[in-house]
């Protein structure tokens, strides 16, 4: 179930939040857990057993390790941590990276070795890092073990933030877990982010995807140079608005529910470096690979050669993350270089750029970034970006490169202007600053969104999901 | 005392956590016993099929075409291939799929089914041969492979279509 559905928006959310408010205090956590697992079985009816193991499997590993340290077992706690970092991994690993680890045992081996390729359980790389920041914590000693199952349980499962983050480290959440306040402000809120994320998804995300798909199937020799680049910025929009219309949607549910979740975009497209890039990009998971394994590998506390691997490994790993494919893995390796080239080469350079060509500078790595980030094999990618390159002997422009530009232009234009803070400064200042009509404004504002999303939705049949697959 | 009855309690969750463990095992062994993936390239497998039907009166269609009528971006997937009827009355197709990921074929089926639903709509009233086809039409999900086929020799191809796994 994703929650740009009419089923969700409908149905589902309603009934949740009923039952969610008729529930006395003490049943709140025990209505989120069964609600999440439903939502979650909904599309998943077999691996829903996968996540209840991560469950009991987590919690009692963190049951352990307190329970040994209390008797100065140190070694046992280091065997019980190191246990459930291996079977967290283990299991990532297994259903994220095995069949592409056979088809490529394969392509060397003068024999095949036969393999049933398992479909990806939904939302694994999401809460497999949310354990992982469990465990961690109480090993390092930095929050206390969560004594109750249910309310771990609801840590692993929550719906709104359960398929595709923002991943949610368990300091961040232990306390609302045990003590958090619903007020019709915080709810009110929690709607109006859910709403403008919803916009972000249905409206701007899925119109602007379906220009990109149509580019992209057009065959790689084909393809004009400007309308390679139309295709790749329509599709850095669509990723934008997709991932961060789910992300702002998981935010205003979680605020609907009394929960605070960390954000996890800040208008990345306005950034004037990569390294800027990335601290307002999926700002949840560079934070997860900044405390979990950046800062324990030193850091940039340590020597330069040293730091350039620690950014190095990071960024393999994030690249490998996203999805097991060679492409994510030289896109990790791109921003990899990127960074450290930013950090090491050009630093000085780039601070005297004028602002506009460090904007320009930015967003042309980005785009050529999404390039390796949508293609589907290095081939594929290499052709892509050939192709932006007028390197498959197209002309500059052709009749294809104009009909899509022309016809898409207007949402490009929109979508360009709403990922700066302009847009929403606008929006608010119109939503919430006109007096006595205030609030008809706003509603009529947001009530808009939800009309216009819910018509798209009940007409179209093009609704997917990217950050699905991760 | 009290420490033995702690040290009791702390076994039993290990005994838990290893059972967990176990039981995680036999979930993923039983998971692994079920269809393979086949490793046959889309080519082999297109070949074994166009060679049991009468290709005459169809063409191989584009990645747009494929897009345009099933909604499929071809470039999503390991493999895709489309033929279509070069007469527009005509509704024989054929369309194979290797996915890259397992949970696709849901996407595909789906979207096999659409375009069934669509030709029916189309010819509802009038082409009682079409629709005669498109009834007899044959989809088949087999591992990492997806079969769609509307023609006379559709019990055929999809013969040649299974043992080309």
């Amino acid at each position: 179930m994703i929650f740009s559905s009419i089923f969700f928006l409908y149905v589902f959310l309603p009934i949740t939040l009923l039952l969610y408010f008729l529930m006395p205090k003490p049943g709140k956590n025990i209505v989120l857990l069964i609600v999440s697992l439903i939502f979650y079985a909904w599309g998943e009816p077999i691996y829903v057993f996968l996540m209840l193991f991560s469950i009991i499997f987590n919690y009692l590993t963190g049951m352990e390790i307190e329970a040994y340290r209390e008797e100065g077992e140190e070694r046992r706690v280091r065997f019980c941590f190191w246990l459930a970092v291996g079977v967290n991994l283990g299991l990532l690993g297994f259903f994220k990276y095995y069949g592409f680890f056979l088809e490529n045992l394969n392509a060397i081996l003068p024999f095949d070795i036969p393999y049933k390729e398992l479909p990806l359980p939904v939302g694994i790389s999401f809460y497999t890092f949310q354990t992982l920041s469990y465990v961690i914590d109480v090993y390092w000693g930095k929050v206390k073990v969560q004594k109750n199952v249910l309310s771990f349980g609801l840590y692993v499962t929550m719906f709104p933030q359960l398929i595709a983050g923002p991943i949610v480290q368990y300091s961040d959440i232990e306390r609302q877990l045990k003590k958090r306040k619903t007020t019709l402000t915080k709810f009110g809120e929690g709607t109006t982010w859910f709403l403008r994320g919803l916009g972000k998804k249905v409206l701007l995300a899925n119109n602007i995807g379906m220009a990109f798909d149509a580019i992209n199937a057009i065959p790689k020799g084909e393809l004009s140079v400007l309308a390679a680049w139309v295709g790749c910025l329509a599709y850095t929009m669509q990723i934008y608005y997709d991932f961060g219309g789910y992300s702002d949607m998981a935010i205003g549910l979680g605020k609907m529910f009394g929960f605070e979740f960390v954000k996890n975009f800040e208008y990345p497209y306005i950034s004037k470096s990569i390294t800027e890039f990335w601290r307002r990009w999926h700002i949840s998971l560079s934070s997860w690979f900044r405390d979990y394994v950046y800062i324990p590998l030193g850091g940039n506390r340590v020597s330069t050669p040293k730091c350039i691997r620690n950014i190095f490994i990071v960024w393999i790993l994030t690249g490998f993350w996203h999805g097991a494919a060679w492409n994510f893995m030289i896109w990790g390796l791109y921003y990899g270089i990127l960074l450290c080239l930013e950090k090491y080469v050009f630093k000085s350079f780039l601070e005297r750029m004028p602002e506009f060509l460090k904007h320009v500078y930015t967003m042309f790595f980005v785009m050529i970034g999404w390039g390796f980030f949508f293609s589907t094999s290095m081939g594929d990618a290499f052709g892509y970006l050939g192709a932006m390159f007028g390197m498959n002997g197209m002309p500059l422009v052709d009749s294809n490169a104009r009909y899509y530009l022309m016809s898409n232009l207007w949402i490009l234009v929109i979508c360009v202007i709403c990922a700066t803070p302009a847009a929403y400064r606008w929006f608010r200042s119109f939503a919430f600053s006109r007096g006595k009509y205030r609030v008809g404004i706003s509603v009529l504002l947001y009530g808009g969104i939800l009309l216009l999303s819910t018509a798209y939705l009940v007409n179209a049949t093009y609704n997917p999901f990217l950050y699905f697959r991760f | 005392m009290i420490r033995q009855s702690e040290r009791k309690i702390v076994n039993i969750w290990e005994g838990l956590k290893y059972a967990c463990i176990l039981a995680v095992l036999v979930f993923i062994g039983s998971l692994l016993l079920g269809e393979a993936s086949s490793n046959a390239s889309i080519e082999e497998v297109e070949s074994a099929v166009t060679a049991t039907m009468d290709l005459s009166g169809m063409e191989k269609a584009s990645n747009r075409m494929m897009k345009r009528l099933y909604g499929l971006n071809a470039n999503d997937y390991e493999g895709a291939v489309l033929y279509i009827s070069t007469f527009n009355m005509d509704v024989e197709e054929l369309l194979i799929v290797k996915v890259k990921d397992i949970s696709q074929t849901e996407t595909v089926s789906a979207a096999a089914e659409s375009r069934k639903e669509t030709q029916l709509t189309n010819f509802d009233g009038y082409g009682v041969e079409q629709c005669q086809l498109l009834n007899d039409s044959i989809l088949n999900v087999r591992g990492n492979y997806i079969f769609f086929v509307v023609s006379p020799n559709a019990k055929e191809a999809e013969k040649a279509f299974l043992g080309s796994l």
